[in-house]
């Protein structure tokens, strides 16, 4: 089975908003997804759901065939788009909280990357920049050998030039055999890597297809099209 | 991967927790050094009666601390920005839940024992020797008076105050739970759903007690005296074994209230 992602018509209701629209989505294995779409078109929703930390008003999710629980758990590695760790434990500490909880966390990596990046396993997370917190949880999301990698704007935080590190610490440390999603709104920074875009609007995947095919039917590039599909309609710029 | 989790919780309830503890102990010495100097004067007063002052306050200060403790830990490692590695550990939302009361329990009972150790720390010698001469006769003569039952009376006694704990616990879990299922004010709603417990609660006492009291004709207390007379160590088990069924009832429907909540109704912020 090559399939690794199914989303089956997934509607999300708050109490007056609906995030997700009966979206319907399949991923493969082995492949750098980019979910692709402006402020508030539900892509972090739509995240939240498949790593079961929000319940879906209506439809399902299926990882690897099956339902987010457990077993999902084990497979899927999340960085979330906030600092989610205790600020009190040291990077030692929570790449042991790591081992002890993931059969596919590799700390020897993890250490690996901490030292490249000249990160001390016994700073505690609080005296760290924010810059260095968000490093600290890519790199331990990517210790993992998972099958599927769920990364909620992995390179809005990080400054122009620490983006290509964390492109690079993606592409050269997660398993070939799986799936990387990406959500961003910054396309040009990641558009090189990616294989496949989903372009996500108010609650609905309007676009679905290989970075080539995009290039070859519209001879843009993905940015270019995001650009062009998400342009300002209003009356032009802000002036006081 | 409980016992991973519950290494965890205690790793996390001891940064806060200890040196609550560690304070009580010492004011606990403290109070003792000072008797050391014992006199009939009006400084010796003044000190004593503050250490002492200080050491019950200490004691008060460390329950509530350690209730607090307890249901922060809950509240910010399941539904705060903690809750997005909790919840995406391969972790079921039962062990979650049972071993989150299993360390607060830990901690809660593990206060009453340090409390009771700082006692004797604050009568070392002579007093707590006594302490111990008294404790010893009572139970001399318990063990005399109930023979077999003795043994079963405190097995029953430490599984009521086990249980009481983890349903005092379970239900304010409950609440917390329950309060998550609003899209605002989720930790205001959680205090009002615990206080409405507690108004229904004193609604159905109150009504229970009038009905019995207006029934007071057709209970047959003649009976239950007789029964208690000719029983009176069955009696006690009776009561301990109703009270301990109770209990258990009211932690498994706390507990599957709030494990319905994380299983089917999870809506991290």
């Amino acid at each position: 089975m090559t399939e690794i992602l199914r989303v089956d018509g997934l509607v999300k209701k708050y109490a007056k908003t609906e995030a997700l629209k009966g979206i319907s989505l399949t991923l493969n294995r082995g492949k750098i997804v980019g979910l692709l779409g402006p402020n508030g078109s539900g892509k972090t929703t739509l995240i939240k759901i498949i790593n079961g930390l929000l319940t879906p008003t209506e439809g399902e999710v299926y990882v690897d065939g099956k339902k987010p629980g457990v077993e999902t758990k084990s497979i899927v590695a999340y960085l979330p788009d906030a600092i989610y760790l205790n600020s009190w434990m040291t990077v030692k500490q929570i790449v042991n909280y790591f081992c002890d909880f993931y059969e596919d966390f590799r700390p020897e990596l993890a250490y690996k990357m901490l030292e490249n990046l000249n990160i001390s396993p016994n700073h505690k997370l609080k005296t760290l920049s924010k810059g260095n917190k968000e490093k600290v949880c890519l790199i331990l999301t990517m210790s993992r050998n998972a099958l599927l990698y769920v990364l909620d704007e992995p390179i809005a935080g990080v400054d122009p030039a620490a983006r290509d590190y964390v492109i690079s610490t993606i592409i050269n440390n997660y398993n070939p055999d799986a799936t990387v999603l990406l959500s961003t709104h910054l396309i040009s920074d990641i558009e090189q890597i990616l294989d496949e875009a989903v372009f996500i609007q108010n609650g609905k995947i309007i676009l679905h297809k290989t970075v080539e095919e995009i290039r070859e039917e519209n001879g843009k590039s993905v940015d270019e099209l995001f650009r062009e599909m998400f342009r300002w309609e209003g009356t032009g710029p802000f002036t006081p | 991967m409980c016992n991973k989790l519950y290494k965890h919780e205690m790793l996390s309830y001891l940064r806060k927790w200890l040196p609550i503890e560690i304070i009580i102990l010492c004011v606990a010495l403290l109070g003792r050094f000072v008797q050391f100097f014992e006199a009939d004067t009006n400084a010796y007063n003044v000190i004593f009666g503050s250490t002492m002052f200080f050491y019950g306050t200490a004691i008060v200060v460390s329950f509530v601390l350690t209730f607090v403790v307890c249901i922060k830990r809950f509240h910010n490692n399941l539904f705060t920005g903690e809750g997005y590695l909790t919840f995406t550990l391969p972790v079921t939302p039962a062990q979650h839940i049972l071993i989150k009361a299993c360390a607060a329990v830990t901690v809660t009972i593990s206060t009453l024992i340090i409390a009771v150790l700082s006692v004797f720390v604050l009568t070392a010698g002579e007093v707590a020797a006594e302490i111990f001469k008294a404790a010893a006769y009572i139970l001399k003569e318990f063990f005399e008076v109930c023979n077999a039952h003795a043994i079963l009376y405190i097995a029953e006694f430490l599984i009521l105050l086990i249980l009481s704990v983890f349903s005092g616990m379970l239900l304010i879990y409950a609440c917390i739970a329950l309060g998550q299922t609003f899209n605002r004010s989720r930790v205001g709603w959680a205090v009002a759903i615990y206080f409405i417990y507690y108004f229904i609660g004193r609604i159905i006492t109150t009504i229970l007690t009038t009905v019995l009291s207006l029934s007071y004709d057709s209970i047959p207390f003649e009976k239950i005296g007789r029964f208690i007379e000719q029983n009176p160590f069955g009696s006690v088990h009776i009561f301990f074994g109703a009270s301990i069924i109770f209990t258990f009832i009211g932690c498994a429907l706390f507990y599957l209230i709030t494990h319905f909540v994380i299983k089917k109704k999870l809506n991290l912020e």
